[in-house]
């Protein structure tokens, strides 16, 4: 057995898990609706945005795009606005991660349970997540957070991420 | 036994009590002028809404889609107007055309996709076969309607009334109405040149089944000050209150209205620390200006400096409603003015804006709450000079309504013939 092969692999399988960790923890303060949790997944120049195709009008959408501090200002103001009474849930699938020394890019698909405050559950949301990820001080962080979405039709319209 | 002291404001107001619980159960006609209040069966009632689609979808000049999404020989685009299903197609010669989207053979559709480009369509059922014109071009097997001598030139596809004012693509089920210019009026004039004085795209399209009422939409859209429920609005836009403001309702014929001022009244995008959203301000407009015009019965226009939102509608139901939402700014190479496009319409107006999303849960909840059928009447009684906060134009929406329907909004069943309900 080569000892260093097996160092190097062993580090790779951590490294993607650590970066699976961020995924799975995005999700899960965004269920628990901690903003300030979910925002410190996000490196300093980090961005967050959603994305749609318009097959209407036959072009990509950008349907939200904000960078750290206009993330932290929006989602400030949250608790202000009339908003969804429901509450959601994430379901993630990492597909692929691939790391390149200090960077990542993670695929991951998602679909988002929205639960009315009547206790009728249903999918409220579908697509992928497209994220580029920086390693900073030893912690994965966003540099770009990115949902794909194939919904178009929503229920329910949004004042926080998906 | 209803307790009256329990209510003790409503024994005061009954002078005896006589009358406390019509108060309570809201049937009471207001003791207002018949045009400021509306019966809200009108939102609710089955027969009321089929008889909108007669009287009003089917014969109103409806903005389908923005000329842009149909530019080039080829594009298509298909919508629905009163319940029909429409196809519209740029011909080779440049013209765009309308058709029911319904093959003369079995009546199956011509065209399954929302949108796309062409050189010619083919029923997917049975193969007729259609040119960019509408012309029937060819039969699949059609020699088995020799012996019946059918000619496929007497089958072209049903045409429809298809016009264009300002870049906004019109259609209109009605051979007797007048013309788009007619219909629309005067009311274009504010928005004509941000419309056409510079090449626009439509950078953003989305659509929802709102639970409510297609008027209830509209309304939403016309009457102003609702914009105190908005977070952002309450920051940003002081004029819609106070005693008098520089933005005034403006009162249009044929139900159409709008909101405007003469730029004084801008967007104070700063107090809201979104000061730069408002660059590449559009033709026509001043500096974080923001001017509305709602055409009857189901349109919004929304032009806030670089950016423009248009609502339509499908109703579907007494109590569902397909709204469609389009976003448009000037065609540019400026990224950064591309991105504050996007950053100002998506803040207010996308799927995750501040303002959409409150104003959906107001009129589905607003809905529900009509349906349970305990307040039989809704006010529109603000009479404020004209100022965001008057009522004066769902007034005057509604007395178009009225017309329109043969019985007015707040006797809907009016008429013995119409009556289903009363």
């Amino acid at each position: 057995m080569n000892t260093k092969v097996h160092d190097d692999q062993l580090a790779i399988l951590l490294e993607k898990e650590a970066v699976r960790d961020v995924i799975f923890a995005t999700a899960h303060v965004l269920d628990e609706d901690d903003m300030t949790g979910w925002l410190n997944q996000f490196a300093e120049d980090g961005v967050y945005e959603v994305t749609a195709f318009g097959l209407e009008i036959k072009s990509d959408m950008v349907w939200w795009r904000s960078n750290r501090g206009e993330l932290a200002k929006i989602l400030s103001e949250v608790e202000s606005h009339i908003r969804d009474t429901g509450f959601r849930r994430h379901l993630v699938t990492p597909i692929s991660i691939t790391l390149d020394g200090r960077r990542a890019d993670a695929l991951s698909h998602f679909s988002i349970i929205r639960t009315t405050p009547d206790g009728n559950s249903h999918v409220y949301a579908a697509g992928r997540y497209e994220d580029k990820l920086i390693n900073e001080d030893g912690k994965w962080k966003y540099t770009l957070h990115k949902a794909a979405l194939d919904t178009r039709m929503f229920e329910m319209f949004t004042h926080v991420p998906l | 036994m209803f307790d009256e002291s329990q209510y003790p404001y409503i024994q005061a107001k009954s002078s005896g009590g006589l009358w406390a619980m019509s108060v309570i159960t809201g049937t009471e006609r207001p003791d207002l002028p018949d045009t400021h209040y509306i019966d809200n069966r009108i939102f609710t009632d089955e027969s009321i809404f089929a008889r909108e689609q007669e009287t009003i979808f089917a014969t109103a000049w409806l903005f389908v889609t923005h000329e842009t999404e149909v530019a080039n020989p080829g594009d298509f685009r298909v919508c629905s107007v009163a319940g029909k299903p429409i196809l519209l197609v740029r011909g080779e010669d440049g013209v765009l055309r309308g058709f029911y989207n319904v093959c003369r053979h079995r009546g199956a559709p011509v065209v399954r996709d929302s949108a796309g480009n062409t050189g010619g369509f083919q029923c997917f059922y049975h193969l007729w076969t259609y040119g960019l014109d509408g012309r029937c071009t060819g039969i699949a097997k059609p020699e088995g309607y020799s012996r019946v001598k059918l000619d496929k030139d007497d089958y072209p596809l049903i045409p429809v009334r298809v016009d264009v004012l300002a870049g906004l693509v019109f259609v209109c089920l009605s051979d007797e109405t007048e013309g788009l210019e007619d219909f629309i009026g005067d009311i274009i004039e504010p928005v004509r040149a941000p419309l056409s004085d510079s090449p626009l795209r439509v950078f953003h399209y989305h659509k929802a089944t709102v639970a409510t009422n297609w008027k209830l939409w509209q309304d939403n859209n016309s009457e102003r000050y609702h914009s105190l429920m908005h977070f952002i609005n309450r920051k940003t836009m002081p004029w819609v209150i106070g005693k008098s403001s520089a933005m005034k309702l403006n009162i249009f014929n044929k139900g159409h209205s709008g909101y405007w001022s003469d730029g004084s009244a801008t967007v104070d995008y700063g107090a809201g620390d979104y000061a730069t959203v408002s660059i590449g301000t559009l033709p026509g407009m001043k500096k974080n200006e923001m001017r509305v015009i709602n055409l009857f019965p189901d349109v919004m226009i929304n032009i806030r400096s670089n950016v423009v939102r248009i609502d339509r509608m499908v109703p579907l139901t007494p109590g569902r409603t397909i709204v469609e939402w389009r976003g448009l700014g000037q065609t540019t190479n400026d990224a950064d003015l591309v991105a504050e496009q996007l950053r100002h319409h998506n803040m207010y107006w996308g799927p995750a804006g501040r303002n959409l999303g409150e104003d959906t849960i107001a009129v589905e909840e607003q809905w529900a709450a009509l349906n349970s059928g305990i307040m039989r009447y809704s006010i529109i009684a603000r009479e404020e000079e004209l100022n965001p906060t008057d009522d004066a134009n769902v007034r005057a929406y509604y007395q178009e309504w009225g017309k329109r329907m043969g019985s007015p909004a707040n006797a809907p069943f009016s008429d013995s013939k119409k009556t289903a309900a009363e």
